[in-house]
């Protein structure tokens, strides 16, 4: 995949493999790797935007508000817009459906992807 | 509550791949890989945005001068579009301009070409913005309801849409109709104005690439009424069927919802049930039997609800008021027909098979893709349904459309 410096944090490397896209993310430290292909309806799903995840909370007062996490990303498929954690590959709405995942192995200056 | 705060995208795919963000690629794959081109598939509700600004030669007198001002009006505002419709950006169509006007020359590239790769044969092509003329017509002009408007207003706005829908078909047998056969339409029924749909119907009724007849649900008036009859007599006459296309209305109660799903999971089925109740309550199918009608937009799952719900309440009173009935209300939902997207997505695959079994989806279902709206649906929503023979699949994907309108 290149070197670990040539990494930025968030933005997504993408290689070829057996005609597969597979899109290399860095996040604190961690890389990440997923095919493009949202279980939904087979969308480009990595081309999509990487968003802070949104999230509902009920403050003191128990009033409901929302707001948006800067340590927890989605990817968000741009065709209908589901959304999957960054770090897990999990869609945030469905258990059932997760992006494919790929295991990355950092080998000294060297991020190796396994097939 | 407290406003949230949506940061604008965090980083984007690095430049190189800028070009390539949310096309239709994997939908091509996805049409190759099934053989979709052995199908004849149809869709029957896909959108453009429409150019008003290229419609003002088509509006005629007495409407020309009074009118032409307004066509641009009805353009989008493609900011609200942007933020509220594609969720803050999330949504992308990177193959087209939508949902920026539309031109003819675009259209033709993306239903006689885009399309066709992704395994769709044919396209009825459906507008976007004049989905709301029959409700509101002026609403970047005027905040008024429709109740609070005066005789005046009410007058000019009927009158608009008349001159609308008039422009529109012009619009579409100058560029596109007969010419490009994966390219059709209906014409758009200005039914606040029956006499004048009527008139429209007749006019352009028999021209090629005139699929149909197009109905929206939200307007004053009821579809069972007999002022629509100069509609259904019409349509009977020159052989359409008549289709009630929902629409996302964010007005009346569902103003009171600050976001976009809950406002957008209710109102598409809701007035569609509305103007079917009319339908078949006032005994319209008894009255005008060999109009076909389908509801389109509304997904399926609102289907069996509303059979039962008309049926229950149908045994108790339907001798007193649903006298021109001769069977229960399921009985004629039965004979309607219902385009597939949203497809709705059940927990379990069993609940959808249920809805598909309790209207004969088999039979009175129609593909469609809606595209480009954020909610498209391609044609594996229905090919990839474990529950369905091939024979159920090539049906709903194309042959069931050929029973409801005009594809030549």
């Amino acid at each position: 995949m290149g070197e670990v410096s040539e990494f930025d944090e968030l933005v997504p490397k993408i290689i070829i493999l057996d005609e597969a896209r597979i899109f290399v993310y860095l996040y604190r430290g961690k890389f990440y790797a997923y095919a493009d292909k949202c279980p939904h309806q087979g969308g480009p799903a990595c081309e999509g935007d990487v968003r802070g995840r949104v999230i509902g909370s009920v403050n003191k007062n128990s009033l409901y508000f929302e707001s948006v996490s800067k340590d927890q990303y989605s990817i968000v498929c741009p065709w209908h817009g589901v959304e999957y954690d960054l770090q897990s590959g999990m869609c945030r709405t469905d258990r059932r459906m997760r992006l494919r995942s790929y295991e990355v192995i950092v080998s000294g200056k060297d991020v190796l992807l396994k097939k | 509550m407290p406003k949230r705060q949506e940061p604008s995208p965090v980083k984007k795919v690095s430049d190189e791949f800028a070009h390539f963000r949310g096309g239709l690629e994997n939908a091509i794959e996805q049409a190759r890989s099934r053989g979709f081109d052995k199908l004849s598939i149809v869709d029957v509700d896909a959108h453009q945005m429409e150019p008003f600004a290229l419609f003002t030669k088509y509006l005629k007198d007495p409407f020309k001068k009074k009118y032409a001002r307004l066509m641009p009006k009805l353009d989008p505002d493609v900011e609200w579009y942007r933020s509220y419709h594609f969720a803050d950006g999330r949504i992308k169509r990177s193959d087209i301009s939508y949902p920026r006007p539309q031109s003819p020359e675009e259209i033709v590239r993306e239903f006689s070409d885009l399309m066709v790769k992704i395994g769709i044969k044919k396209s009825i092509v459906l507008p976007n913005q004049m989905l709301s003329l029959g409700h509101n017509p002026f609403a970047t002009t005027s905040k008024k309801s429709i109740e609070t408007q005066s005789r005046q207003e009410t007058k000019e706005w009927y009158e608009f849409e008349v001159a609308v829908a008039n422009a529109y078909i012009d619009y579409m047998l100058d560029n596109f109709l007969g010419k490009y056969p994966e390219i059709l339409t209906m014409i758009y029924a200005p039914a606040n104005s029956p006499e004048a749909a009527a008139d429209l119907i007749d006019r352009v009724g028999k021209e090629k690439g005139v699929a149909g007849i197009m109905v929206t649900p939200i307007r004053p008036t009821l579809a069972g009424s007999n002022d629509w009859n100069p509609i259904y007599e019409a349509a009977q006459k020159k052989g359409l069927s008549i289709s009630f296309h929902a629409e996302g209305y964010h007005g009346d109660y569902l103003k009171g919802f600050k976001k976009y799903m809950p406002a957008h999971a209710l109102s598409f089925p809701y007035y569609l049930a509305i103007q079917l109740t009319s339908i078949v309550t006032e005994g319209v199918p008894e009255r005008f039997p060999n109009v076909k009608f389908a509801f389109l937009e509304g997904g399926v799952s609102w289907i069996p609800w509303i059979m039962q719900r008309l049926d229950s309440l149908y045994w108790m009173r339907g001798a007193v008021e649903a006298p021109m009935l001769a069977r229960p209300p399921s009985e004629y939902i039965k004979r309607f027909y219902f385009s597939s997207q949203p497809l709705d997505k059940p927990n379990n695959a069993w609940e959808l098979e249920y809805v598909f079994r309790v209207f004969n989806a088999e039979e009175q279902l129609m593909y469609s893709s809606d595209y480009p709206h954020w909610d498209f649906d391609l044609p594996s929503t229905i090919y990839n349904l474990p529950f369905l023979s091939d024979s159920a699949k090539e049906k709903i994907l194309g042959k069931n459309a050929n029973n409801v309108y005009r594809l030549n």
